[in-house]
């Protein structure tokens, strides 16, 4: 108990607070841009932290790493292109509030939701993180396939209109993710003799070029062609917008704290299990909101819950990655690996021994952890104003500098112009998905899960070849298989019912899904 | 002075500057920031060495030394971005020795040889274990191989990388037993399967250490050519009767071609950096050991470890 009180009265000291704010700072405006993100704003400041305090310097990269996740929304609601990946099913929902005028809604249900899920895996990572890590380690290589085959799923809750188109981007997805080394042997595969594609195409780059510099293409083709057709979505503060677009009601709020609990445990168990990752988690708490709604074909056309069910369920992975990181010494996520770098300059080794060793350290980060999410609330609020400026600046000037912002980013991915390429190439892609819809969240669904997917396949193909009734003895596996044939037998039943008169007007509730 | 007098005095330098710029003799090397690519991500043990040595490294040469990351490909993204760079001692890269030994073996895409660079010097290499859980019944390698042949059972090994492969195979042929080859992304996740019961085994050069120390996890053996500093008890596989052996040494290299005195200057530099100051500081967060050899020593040094791991590495493409 001394030990925790020391901890926390070590991170109440004003300049640690004042890292935190710096940190939560630099991470929204890092996040907001479109290719840089959390864990590349980490691994810049890792070096400005060697003359910090060991707990200073984690509470500044962590204080990143939660300005960062929200951050990503501010661009996605506001541009419609998502500042980092796991923001994308943000800007279905956000990007159409900002058309009807409710953008400052929609950013603070944003920063709302981010922040409460962000309390939430704090506070399960503070209270039991090492019974959860116990749990963690059963995620073998059977179990990881199994919850993979489940979180496909999901891409018939985001296909859109058709979900065989929604099925092709995310097969051409899966497919891409196969190229490069193997990742044990270093044998190549799909390469092409071209040795940038050795670790196969970088996702962020791509994913730039895909959701943020394509809605530019778009945006500068209405706007050459003349086809605008403007909504006052550059007022979003005029005093002339009823308060009530500017705000989110305490009803609001409530009506979406069910989903925003659901997205957070979501986050969290994956936050929890290493290797799968904030895209998956912002995808998954989306597509499980949707499924959970009376009304799921509200989804896309400009719902708070949307909003909330992706940001709830992406920050709520931070604070539940530490918990294999510091409950097992094994990072859940790239964010988590570059800060283990960062206990290690210190002379801290994270692993089963750090609460006996530092306690005082683990709990002043807690402490740092919990007073970080109060920092990003804080800024959050305070800066709405100024980032949402941006859409009040004419487009004849944002457009030139978000595509410097593009390239910018894209390069930063591994110092390479080849980088940059990559984004050009999913920049035209991403354009002519957009014009055929298809579905560009199932494309990324299907990339980041494809080759982890697979390996896990592999692996456990390996592992039980000789005895496979042994899978049996598997309940985690058990219980994701019985979760994604339910989920398919679901799919199939909804689809055929409501197909043929699915038409905007349809008022029916949708009750199978 | 006059200010405009100033300002003529400091246009004649420049001008002058400007006039001899083909006599690099009387620039003194370095006279401008060195860049130093890194082949890993941060966070990492070739990440952390290199930004320790960059600060002691700035001190020796007297001008910024700018960190680059240039991860991918366990070090084979950064040789073939350096092999393409001018070899003027002002692009040099942190690597580990696996990407100039063992990628050209085994990957036909890489462009490079291992002597397709002017090495500078090595610098540092970690602890590695073979390691199985605490409640594992085997403590020894005696006791794995011995409880495989009795109840011919296969053993399971995460392998993240070829080194552990062609440990196995190495292993494989000398016993006769038989190993089930479970390839994992990354060091952590063979940590992470066979703490979780996974799999039997996994060969790692960090992540492990802190394991042991916490009775989490036990080390069967070693694929060291000496014994690990810091972990004095566990065999290595050489001395356990099996000619196979390999440590992933961390190393700077350069474009070929570097200019002599240049390669000379740097590598000195790097011994200079060396200090034991920094060698503790290695030693005790890292479980690195510093690691000095000249340039001449590290080609060498490189050559032996390809004759070395080449028989196993055959068997491996064979199958």
């Amino acid at each position: 108990m001394e030990t925790i009180l020391a901890g926390i009265s070590d991170a109440f000291t004003l300049v640690n607070i004042g890292y935190i704010a710096f940190g939560v700072f630099m991470g929204i405006m890092v996040g907001a841009i479109p290719g840089l993100n959390g864990p590349m704003a980490i691994a810049v400041a890792v070096p400005l932290t060697y003359s910090m305090t060991p707990l200073a310097a984690v509470a500044f990269l962590i204080g990143i790493n939660k300005g960062g996740t929200y951050g990503g929304s501010v661009s996605a609601i506001l541009l419609n292109t998502p500042g980092s990946p796991e923001s994308t099913s943000t800007a279905f929902d956000g990007y159409p509030l900002v058309k009807k005028g409710k953008g400052l809604k929609a950013l603070k249900m944003a920063l709302y939701s981010s922040v409460s899920g962000d309390i939430f895996s704090d506070i399960v990572l503070f209270t039991v993180a090492a019974p959860l890590a116990i749990i963690a380690l059963k995620m073998g290589p059977a179990e990881m396939a199994a919850v993979f085959a489940f979180s496909l799923t999901i891409v018939a809750g985001l296909s859109g209109n058709s979900l065989l188109r929604g099925l092709i981007a995310a097969v051409l997805g899966a497919f891409l993710s196969t190229v490069g080394l193997d990742i044990e042997t270093a044998q190549p595969r799909l390469t092409m003799g071209i040795s940038n594609l050795i670790e196969g195409i970088p996702i962020i780059p791509m994913t730039i070029g895909l959701l943020a510099l394509s809605e530019i293409l778009i945006q500068i083709e209405t706007t050459l062609l003349g086809r605008e057709t403007d909504t006052g979505r550059n007022r979003i503060f005029s005093k002339d917008l009823p308060r009530e677009d500017r705000r989110v009601s305490f009803a609001e709020y409530k009506s979406c704290l069910r989903t925003i609990v659901r997205s957070a445990l979501i986050g969290t168990g994956v936050g929890a299990v290493p290797g799968i990752g904030a895209i998956v988690a912002g995808f998954l708490g989306y597509g499980a909101a949707k499924r959970a709604s009376k009304n799921p074909e509200e989804f896309g056309t400009g719902k708070l819950e949307g909003i909330a069910a992706t940001e709830a369920a992406n920050s709520a992975v931070i604070g539940a990655n530490l918990i294999p990181l510091l409950a097992l010494g094994i990072p859940g996520s790239l964010s988590a690996a570059i800060l283990i770098g960062a206990f290690l300059m210190h002379g801290v080794d994270p692993g089963p021994l750090i609460f006996q060793e530092h306690g005082r350290l683990v709990y002043g980060i807690f402490a740092a952890m919990f007073l970080a999410n109060w920092i990003n609330f804080a800024i959050g609020n305070f800066g709405l104003r100024f980032f949402a400026l941006l859409v009040s600046v004419p487009k004849a000037i944002i457009h030139p500098i978000l595509v410097i912002f593009c390239i910018a980013g894209a390069y930063a991915n591994g110092n390479a112009m080849f980088s940059v390429a990559v984004m050009m190439v999913f920049a035209v892609v991403g354009y002519f998905m957009r014009k055929m819809d298809f579905s560009f969240a199932t494309f990324i669904i299907g990339f980041a899960l494809g080759s982890t997917f697979e390996q896990s396949v592999r692996q456990s193909v390996i592992l039980f070849k000789d005895q496979p009734l042994e899978l049996f003895q598997h309940p985690i596996v058990l219980f994701f298989t019985a979760l994604t044939v339910f989920s398919l037998w679901r799919i199939a039943r909804t689809k055929n019912r409501i197909a043929p008169v699915r038409s905007p007007d349809t008022t029916a509730p949708d009750n199978g899904s | 002075m006059t200010a405009t007098m100033m300002k003529k005095l400091a246009l004649a330098a420049v001008a002058a500057g400007l006039a001899f710029p083909a006599v690099p003799a009387l620039a003194e090397y370095p006279d401008k920031p060195i860049t130093m690519y890194i082949g890993f991500n941060p966070g990492g043990a070739v990440d952390t060495t290199a930004r320790l040595i960059q600060r002691n490294l700035e001190k020796e040469l007297g001008v910024p030394v700018v960190a680059v990351q240039k991860p991918g490909g366990g070090g084979t993204v950064m040789a073939t971005t350096l092999m393409h760079d001018k070899p003027d001692g002002y692009t040099i890269g942190m690597g580990a020795s696996a990407a100039f030994v063992l990628a050209p073996l085994l990957n036909s895409d890489i462009q490079f040889e291992l002597d397709g660079f002017d090495h500078i010097a090595t610098v540092s290499y970690p602890q590695d274990a073979l390691v199985v859980r605490a409640d594992s019944p085997w403590n020894t390698y005696a006791d794995m191989i011995k409880d495989a042949k009795e109840n011919d059972k296969a053993l399971s090994l995460s392998s993240q990388v070829s080194v552990s492969r062609l440990m196995a195979i190495a292993i494989e042929e000398k016993e006769g037993v038989k190993f089930n080859i479970v390839p994992v992304k990354g060091g952590k996740a063979g940590i992470q399967n066979v703490l979780g019961g996974h799999t039997d085994l996994t060969w790692g050069a960090s992540g492990w250490h802190g394991q042991v120390k916490a009775g989490e996890m036990k080390p069967i053996l070693s694929l060291g050519y000496v014994r690990n500093p810091d972990f004095q008890d566990i065999p290595t596989l050489q001395e356990l009767g099996i000619d196979y052996a390999f440590v992933d040494t961390f190393m700077l290299s350069a474009p070929k071609g570097l200019p002599e005195d240049v390669k000379a200057k740097l590598s000195a530099a790097v011994k200079a950096a060396l200090t034991p100051e920094l060698a503790a500081e290695l030693q005790s967060k890292m479980y690195l050991s510093a690691d000095y050899r000249t340039p001449e020593e590290t080609l060498d040094y490189l050559k032996m470890q390809r004759e070395q791991v080449k028989p196993f590495v055959e068997k491996m493409l064979a199958q």
